[in-house]
């Protein structure tokens, strides 16, 4: 399996270069990196195509990384951990610590949601969630947070109420567990940030708008189309 | 005798917080002049206190209603308040508007160092007895008046110790600090005979200069600056007491 090293392929002089010859280096890296993926590939292999697919994925992913490198004067990577960027095990300000800490929870209950699915447990995933949705309200007391938090549990909590009872699939539950870390790791995220999330979570079937907003929606639509007839006589 | 150096000892108890500074750097290459005055529109909507600007160049520093200094550029802001409260209440709430203006109007998607330096100071009769203390610390073993130079002068030792680990670090540094600041009063107001023609101000003082900081980047969503701060703040007062030797 091919396995480039972000780092082999950094420019000795990438430090100094300007915006504009760094894009030019980035470039000539993507075809550095594109050049050793079609030569690191064995196309004579019955698993050929498979090979190249993951091949170009790798590559992609080890020019992104050596991009974000070259980026950071740091030579770092963001910390993944919050924990991490403060000084103690709790947070001071009540809302941040009650809404970290169901946040942790409702995680758990995820992680064991999951776990049960893939072992063939339905019955005892449908349970764990039924407990995340519990936690769900108090979350939503947390929202001045950030907007952003504020959004992903409001769609998180329309999408599940959507599902009227009926037990995730492996699938939804797998999202869920995504969305949820995303929340966890950067709890404060950008308004577009959040909204990629919560597209992301709605491609695994999940309908995110609330059915009582849809239904207002829908009656504004009328009433305006009743309205126009009335106009055009 | 005893009570003499009961005085000298440095405790941490005993320094008095003069100086707190906020600072946030970040990858932001290009300098755009619209951007400043984007961010400044953005802070004065949030802010209704009296802004005064000092100086603009690559750096604008603006004094706002006589407790705080905002400095901004390119790749960096800082919040320097004197004499803050005991809480830090005014500084909280105060860098969340802030913060949240600098990561919208530069679009800042890395946060490269997280930093509050808090200077303290307790003062002395003279500059023998700011040597004194300084050599009283648990860091230095001296034997005594070995700092007196010829004539009485005091040798005053500074000491820098600090911790840096993964993505955290603390650094204490102390000093002291002696000498005057002096000003001759206009004619205008000596002639009036109510005035001397000259005041000064003499400072004998210990410094205790903490810098405490997260030095790998961070994700601007994954930053609370009002609870970082109360955090850190709270972590220095802690080990604080621990620098001098009180467990």
């Amino acid at each position: 399996m091919l396995n480039i090293d972000a780092g082999t392929a950094t420019h000795p002089e990438k430090e100094s270069l300007s915006d504009q010859t760094g894009n030019m280096w980035a470039q000539n890296s993507k075809s550095y990196f594109y050049k050793k993926a079609f030569s690191d590939v064995d196309f004579t292999s019955s698993s050929a195509n498979e090979n190249f697919t993951k091949s170009i994925d790798t590559v992609e992913g080890g020019l992104d990384s050596a991009i974000t490198r070259k980026k950071n004067w740091a030579n770092d990577e963001p910390i993944k951990a919050i924990r991490n960027i403060y000084f103690q095990d709790e947070f001071i300000t009540p809302e941040l610590r009650n809404g970290f800490n169901l946040l942790k929870t409702s995680q758990s209950f995820v992680v064991k949601a999951l776990e049960n699915i893939e072992q063939g447990n339905r019955k005892d995933s449908d349970e764990y969630i039924m407990q995340f949705k519990t936690s769900l309200p108090e979350l939503f007391c947390c929202r001045n947070i950030s907007e952003s938090f504020g959004a992903v549990i409001n769609s998180i909590h329309n999408a599940l109420s959507n599902m009227k009872g009926q037990p995730l699939s492996k699938n939804q539950i797998a999202a869920l567990h995504d969305i949820i870390n995303g929340l966890l790791r950067e709890p404060a995220m950008s308004f577009d940030k959040a909204v990629d999330y919560v597209s992301e979570f709605e491609e695994a079937d999940f309908e995110v708008e609330s059915v009582g907003l849809q239904g207002l929606l829908e009656l504004v639509e009328i009433m305006n189309e009743d309205e126009m007839e009335l106009v055009n006589g | 005798m005893a009570r003499e150096k009961e005085k000298l000892e440095l405790l941490f108890k005993d320094f008095r917080l003069e100086q707190i500074t906020f600072e946030l750097r970040y990858n932001h290459e290009q300098y755009y002049p619209a951007k400043f005055q984007q961010f400044w529109r953005e802070i004065q909507n949030q802010l209704t206190g009296q802004f005064k600007p000092l100086r603009e160049q690559e750096v604008t520093v603006v004094n706002y209603d006589n407790k705080f200094e905002f400095q901004v550029s390119a790749d960096r802001f800082a919040i320097i308040q004197f004499y803050p409260d005991s809480l830090l209440k005014e500084l909280s709430e105060v860098s969340g508007v802030f913060y949240d203006a600098v990561i919208k109007v530069f679009e800042i998607e890395e946060i490269i160092r997280v930093g509050l330096r808090l200077i303290y100071s307790k003062n002395y009769e003279n500059s023998v007895s700011v040597a004194e203390a300084l050599y009283k610390t648990p860091y230095i073993n001296c034997p005594d008046n070995l700092y007196l130079i010829d004539k009485g002068v005091p040798l005053i030792p500074t000491l820098a110790i600090g911790w840096r680990g993964e993505e955290k670090g603390i650094t204490y540094r102390l000093k002291g600090n002696s000498g005057s600041i002096g000003l001759d009063l206009p004619l205008q107001m000596v002639a009036t005979g109510d005035y001397p023609e000259h005041i000064e101000k003499v400072y004998n003082q210990v410094i205790l200069d903490i810098d405490i900081y997260v030095h790998k980047p961070i994700l601007p969503g994954q930053f609370f600056s009002g609870e970082w701060i109360k955090q850190a703040y709270d972590t220095v007062k802690k080990e604080g007491s621990k620098f001098f030797g009180v467990k």
